[in-house]
């Protein structure tokens, strides 16, 4: 997978990008600790960037590994269809693993010559959560896809609607319901979004819930005790395990039918 | 997705179509700030409340703060709205309770009213030897509230 | 040398507790104006002071007083002046009612329910309080400072934590507040009802607000540092129904919500630093306040309003892209808060969820380039083309990093280049 120049200009998209946001956060704000503008920043970055790039070439690889006849060949071999899938998913996982150790590196670089830094280890552990999250979700996107033209359209089309097209949405609705209905809303749209479940950790990993406003200070608080941090390990496992098994199951179907 | 759209949808109709429940809720200390002044609520007992049309809560640290938003919001949001009773400590819906203007009284924004549960329990506080004035709700809405500018 | 040889004398003789003669006693055998040295021992009564008198304790006095009375009263005196002793447990630490020209200091308050409270006094002086709150939620005790009532106060070089309001001030005339730091409270200081308070050089951290100003006239907040306000609802300053309040040259950092004034009349907004705050400052029926020479540094939204807006004009924006080309020191272009969040913000409470959210970042560079004027309401129309103050220099470098990063890159591409030609 790392031969693919495709990936290669991701790798050094994601470095200079990085290194560009930490170089200008950081020459604008003195530091401070919290919710931070220069956090946020780092933070959207990896929102915008990862999502995007694992569902398009993720799904698109096992989508053109159908459209090649690749899938069909495979069928001769005594490979198991589980065996592929996990091995399709580590390898897209490991190699934005790569990308994103190569950005910490240079974000580490850039730091040392341009001053201090902090959040490092939530960049990592967002980094992760994405990583793992995505790559199962552009697995399930690929299975699904008749060609590698129809996954990039639903990986760009789940991509937009996750980022921006429900968030839109939901500040739409909001203008015309009730303060209470739309932070209900808000609370489903946080377990069935992916995006918005990365983005929900991420405040309770930095410990600023109450960034998200009094409003959902029942939520944070829920998820700070010992049986919200088991429920948010199962929802976050969830989200991996279950796009996977339902690649599996779709991909095992379509070899059927062919 | 469009399982999605299905789903909230259904949760739009749900929420839409119930019946808006006027019972008033707990304060929590915590989180709960005044909606007209932003002071935390740290004496419950002169805590007031109002549940909008649609079901929204709002709180309020102190009776002259609720009657203020209650004059300048639109009359066809407010659902129903409550006040502390100043002995007991229950919720009192406003429409029937009784208020005894007492200068002497300290609340949180210095209004100086107390609510009661009905006229009798306002005057035997009254006759119980403290200063104050006995009013009604109507009296509230148009009332020149001592100190306050 | 003979002067602590009696105290050492007296010490012993001091059995506490068990003496004959209680302390109360003691003062009140005293004449009008004289001095009592306290020795370092443990009394576990309280004491009412009414005259005329010098307490002064020594390293170790303590008064340990539990139940429901104050263990020092001050009533109905003047000239009163008590210094050096620790309280501990308690209701009310120190009351003072109805007297003048009263100094307190060098006083340590643990545990009490309310350190300090005052009512109808004139002239008094509170230095150098140590005040430390009993465990628990601030809506369970009382305040550090109470004053209700009095005129012509000072609170000065004093550490209040874990109270419910630091300073509290209710129809109070003169209090002048400074060198304090007070934290982990309700409110650090709280005004209401209040004329000519001033509040300088005070340090407020990690309570719900910083000030808490109502009802409050003619005061000014001044070189104080606000910061580090964040739990639900919390803000450096709020301002509510004030007028000609002067909030000048304050330091505030890291908050929920920097200012808010709400329906604040007359008032000025100068020369003060606002950096890092989630939000800088909002204003809510408050659009007749001069608002200049601020700097608005790396605050996640830096200003929001209701519809009604504010007035800004010669302040410092981080997020401007301004050109100077006359050099006359302001932008060449006005600089317009971004309002379309700002706004929804203000108007319902959920929607903080989405505070720097993808989708509001993305909302708020359209709202950069479509820039309708007309419709703002939050516009300076000659921001500053530099920060007022100077930076205060970046950090050192730091080589270790600079290294680790070196090697972290050249750890991965090593990997990539292994494993592409595998």
């Amino acid at each position: 997978m790392l031969r693919s120049r495709w990936l290669q200009l991701v790798g050094l998209l994601f470095v200079f990008v990085f290194a560009a946001v930490m170089a200008i956060q950081q020459l604008a704000i003195p530091p401070s600790s919290g919710f931070s503008r220069q956090a946020a920043a780092m933070f959207n970055v990896q929102l915008f960037l990862l999502p995007l790039f694992l569902l398009t070439i993720g799904s698109m690889n096992i989508a053109g590994d159908a459209e090649s006849g690749w899938l069909h060949l495979l069928k001769t071999y005594p490979m198991k269809m589980s065996r592929y899938i996990a091995g399709k998913y580590m390898a897209l996982a490991g190699a934005f693993l790569l990308i994103a150790l190569l950005s910490m590196g240079a974000v580490l670089a850039i730091s040392g010559i341009a001053g201090a830094l902090s959040g490092m280890g939530v960049y990592i552990v967002t980094s992760l959560l994405l990583i793992f999250i995505f790559s199962a979700l552009a697995l399930l996107l690929g299975s699904i896809a008749k060609n590698r033209l129809h996954a990039l359209a639903l990986s760009l089309v789940f991509w937009a609607s996750w980022l921006l097209l429900i968030p839109y949405a939901l500040m739409a609705i909001g203008t015309a319901l009730a303060g209470h209905v739309v932070k209900t809303f808000i609370i489903f749209n946080i377990h069935v979004n992916p995006v918005e479940w990365v983005r929900f950790c991420f405040f309770l990993a930095t410990g600023n819930g109450d960034a998200l406003g009094p409003a959902f200070y029942g939520l944070t608080g829920f998820y700070t005790e010992p049986l919200g941090v088991v429920t948010a390990i199962a929802v976050t496992s969830l989200w991996i395990v279950l796009p996977l098994s339902v690649a599996g199951m779709v991909l095992k179907r379509r070899e059927r039918q062919t | 997705m469009k399982k999605w759209i299905l789903i909230a949808i259904t949760v739009m109709i749900l929420s839409g179509c119930g019946e808006t429940d006027f019972t008033p809720r707990a304060i929590e200390a915590e989180t709960d700030i005044c909606a007209v002044c932003n002071m935390s609520i740290t004496h419950e007992e002169y805590a007031a409340q109002l549940i909008e049309e649609d079901g929204d809560h709002l709180v309020f640290d102190d009776l002259g703060c609720l009657i203020e938003h209650i004059n300048e919001m639109d009359q066809a949001e407010l659902g129903a709205a409550f006040i502390k009773d100043a002995q007991t400590n229950e919720w009192l819906n406003i429409e029937r309770a009784a208020y005894v203007y007492a200068p002497g009284e300290w609340t949180p924004m210095s209004y100086h009213v107390l609510a009661f549960e009905n006229t009798d329990a306002a005057q035997q506080w009254l006759d119980g030897g403290q200063q104050g004035e006995l009013l009604a709700l109507d009296d509230l809405y148009g009332f020149d509230w001592g100190n306050h500018h | 040398m003979k002067r602590i040889v009696l105290l050492w004398m007296l010490f012993l003789l001091w059995p506490g507790i068990g003496y004959a003669e209680s302390l109360q006693q003691t003062i009140d055998a005293l004449p009008d104006g004289s001095e009592l040295v306290l020795e370092p021992v443990v009394y576990h009564e309280e004491v009412s002071i009414t005259k005329p008198l010098r307490i002064i304790g020594s390293p170790g006095t303590i008064f340990r007083v539990d139940g429901e009375s104050p263990a020092i009263s001050i009533e109905n005196t003047q000239d009163v002046q008590m210094r050096n002793v620790d309280i501990e447990q308690g209701d009310t630490a120190v009351l003072i009612k109805s007297s003048e020209n009263i100094t307190i200091e060098e006083i340590e308050v643990s545990e009490a329910e309310q350190a300090v409270e005052v009512h109808d006094s004139k002239t008094l002086t509170f230095r150098e309080l140590l005040v430390e709150g009993p465990a628990g939620h601030y809506s369970a005790k009382g305040n550090g400072v109470a004053l209700y009532n009095s005129e012509d106060i000072q609170v000065s070089d004093s550490a209040i934590r874990h109270m419910r309001d630091g300073i509290y001030a209710e129809k109070t005339t003169n209090l002048q507040t400074s060198g304090n730091r007070i934290e982990n409270s309700r409110y650090g200081v709280h005004l209401m009802y209040s004329r000519q308070a001033d509040l300088s050089g005070n340090v407020l951290s990690e309570n719900v607000a910083g000030v808490m100003l109502m009802m409050t006239e003619d005061s000014r907040i001044q070189e104080n540092t606000i910061h580090e306000h964040t739990s639900p609802n919390a803000s450096g300053l709020v301002l509510y129904e004030a007028q000609n309040i002067q909030v000048t040259g304050n330091v505030i950092n890291a908050n929920a919500l920097g200012l808010s004034l709400q329906k604040v009349k007359n008032s000025q907004i100068e020369n003060n630093k606002f950096y890092g705050n989630q939000i800088g400052m909002e204003f809510i029926r408050s659009a007749e306040n001069n608002t200049r020479g601020n700097e608005f540094t790396g605050n996640i939204v830096q200003l929001r309003s209701d519809a009604l807006g504010g007035m800004l004009a010669g302040n410092y924006y981080d997020d401007a892209s301004l050109l100077d080309l006359d050099e006359d020191g302001y932008g060449d272009t006005p600089y317009t808060a971004l309002q379309s969040y700002g706004q929804w913000m203000v108007r319902e409470p959920a929607y903080q969820y989405f505070i720097e959210a993808p989708a509001v970042v993305l909302l708020n560079e359209m709202d950069r380039q479509m820039n309708s004027m007309e419709s703002a309401v939050l516009m300076d129309s000659k921001p500053l083309a530099k920060p007022p103050s100077e930076a205060t220099g970046n950090p050192p470098m730091s080589l270790w990093r600079l290294f680790l990063g070196a090697m972290l890159l050249a750890f991965g591409g090593w990997i990539w280049k292994k494993e592409s030609v595998a």
